[in-house]
């Protein structure tokens, strides 16, 4: 009983030092964590499964987010509700867009390869942590923006976003070290969203687009043709269908194509944390693509 | 030995009022990054952009400089392998990049990388041997 007593008066002691942050996205998420450890609590409102361009926050959400003096963004235009949002919000509680003071990239596809109409060819691509240095300037701005807020503990901010930021060094060296198993003529990737460009960009990749592998809606017969006839004519080595694609459409043009089917990538979703999420599309980039 | 849960809860409550102060002094402080700096006047002669520097040496350094016209924006007085800070930085800069090696260190290779908020960043690498001296321009209209 004792015991008891002085663990949950333990907990509610450090619950109460903490600071209140908000999240918009797991990314973010984890970027604060890192950043914050121990000092912060971090309040998600985005859950890993939903879409991160369809997602609007509901009065829940909002209530939860009423808590936090400040809340973090990925930014770019990724919260298409944002600007709502903030309207929202209380004297003294302000939203830090990370993806601000990254430098940007512009969406290069096809408009049918979108991932959202807010995200067309020419706009601003809002997907730039798969580029792995950029996180590791946004553990940097998060550090920054919690250390203006919470002077007592920006020095230990500081150097939590420092052992972050070689953490992320080391991964774009391994991403780097792992792509360079794939022929320079094969570095190729074929997917359903355009969401990889700043990975490609990074990384050394082409990107392309093919009907076919998306989740939503039936594919015809005609625009199958059509895709086997570019795959073929590209010498494309591998495709990356999004998760729930049509398996028969698939598995017809695999077979007329010979290319492999790697396994879905995360576009906008996360893998557990962000570090895994990475890992996970390498090494399936690199398996498909070697094969 | 049972403790009286009337004591408990006084005990508790003490602990609550006493770690509520710092942190309604936390949460109601105003976050400076959002006054916005609305300063007028010579456009040129204001920091404009926010950003970061990062230093990693070779061998260890016994110190670095970062100067614009003289005046000191970034001092490292501490021997060690790498450095970082935050660096307000104009739209054209020019910037005076200096660090210096113990004696008896052989040329060593430094970086420096430069990353102005939403910019690309300016990074390279130096050779040197016992100190070196560079300028950085930099253009970030
Ligand atoms: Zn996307």
């Amino acid at each position: 009983m004792k015991m008891t007593f002085w663990i949950y008066l333990l907990m509610t002691l450090a619950a109460l030092g903490q600071l209140k942050v908000g999240s918009l996205n797991p990314i973010a998420t984890d970027l604060l964590k890192q950043v914050g450890g121990e000092h912060i609590e971090v309040v998600t409102i985005l859950k890993e499964d939903q879409d991160v361009h369809t997602f609007r926050p509901d009065s829940r959400d909002l209530r939860k987010m009423q808590k936090c003096v400040l809340i973090f963004a990925m930014g770019k235009g990724l919260e298409s509700y944002l600007d709502g949002f903030e309207d929202s919000l209380e004297k003294g509680q302000a939203v830090i867009e990370i993806g601000k003071s990254i430098p940007s990239q512009r969406v290069d596809a096809d408009p049918i390869y979108v991932c959202c109409p807010s995200h067309a060819q020419g706009a601003e691509d809002p997907h730039w942590w798969h580029n792995v240095k950029n996180m590791e300037r946004a553990v940097k701005i998060v550090s920054r923006e919690l250390g203006k807020l919470d002077p007592d503990n920006a020095k230990a901010y500081r150097s939590r976003a420092k052992l972050a930021g070689a953490r992320y060094r080391e991964l774009h060296r391994w991403v780097k070290s792992r792509v360079s198993e794939i022929p320079k003529g094969q570095r190729v990737l074929v997917t359903p969203h355009a969401a990889f460009g700043y990975f490609c960009k990074a990384y050394g990749f082409q990107a392309a687009f093919v009907q076919g592998l998306s989740k939503d809606g039936e594919i015809s017969a005609q625009q199958l043709a059509h895709t086997i006839r570019e795959l073929k004519e590209k010498q494309i080595k591998a495709i990356f269908p999004e998760r729930l694609a049509n398996p028969k459409a698939l598995k017809q043009l695999s077979q007329e194509t010979g290319c492999q089917l790697g396994a879905p990538l995360y576009a906008d979703s996360i893998h557990h944390d962000y570090e895994r999420t990475i890992r996970h599309n390498v090494n399936e980039i690199v398996k498909a693509l070697t094969r | 030995m049972k403790g009286s849960p009337l004591c408990a809860a006084l005990l508790l409550s003490f602990i609550f009022a006493l770690a509520i102060v710092p942190l309604l002094s936390l949460t109601h402080r105003e976050p400076q990054s959002f006054a916005a700096s609305e300063a007028s006047g010579n456009e040129t002669l204001i920091p404009v952009l926010s950003g970061f520097v990062t230093v990693r040496s070779a061998h260890p350094y016994q110190s670095i400089e970062i100067s614009r016209g003289g005046k000191v924006l970034w001092q490292v007085s501490e021997p060690g392998l790498e450095a970082e800070s935050e660096l307000e930085l104009l739209a054209q800069d020019l910037l005076q990049f200096r660090v210096i090696w113990p004696d008896e260190t052989p040329e060593t290779a430094v970086f420096v990388e430069i990353e102005p908020d939403g910019k690309e960043a300016f990074s390279q690498t130096y050779w040197a041997v016992g100190n070196l001296g560079e300028e950085i321009r930099l253009d970030l209209k």
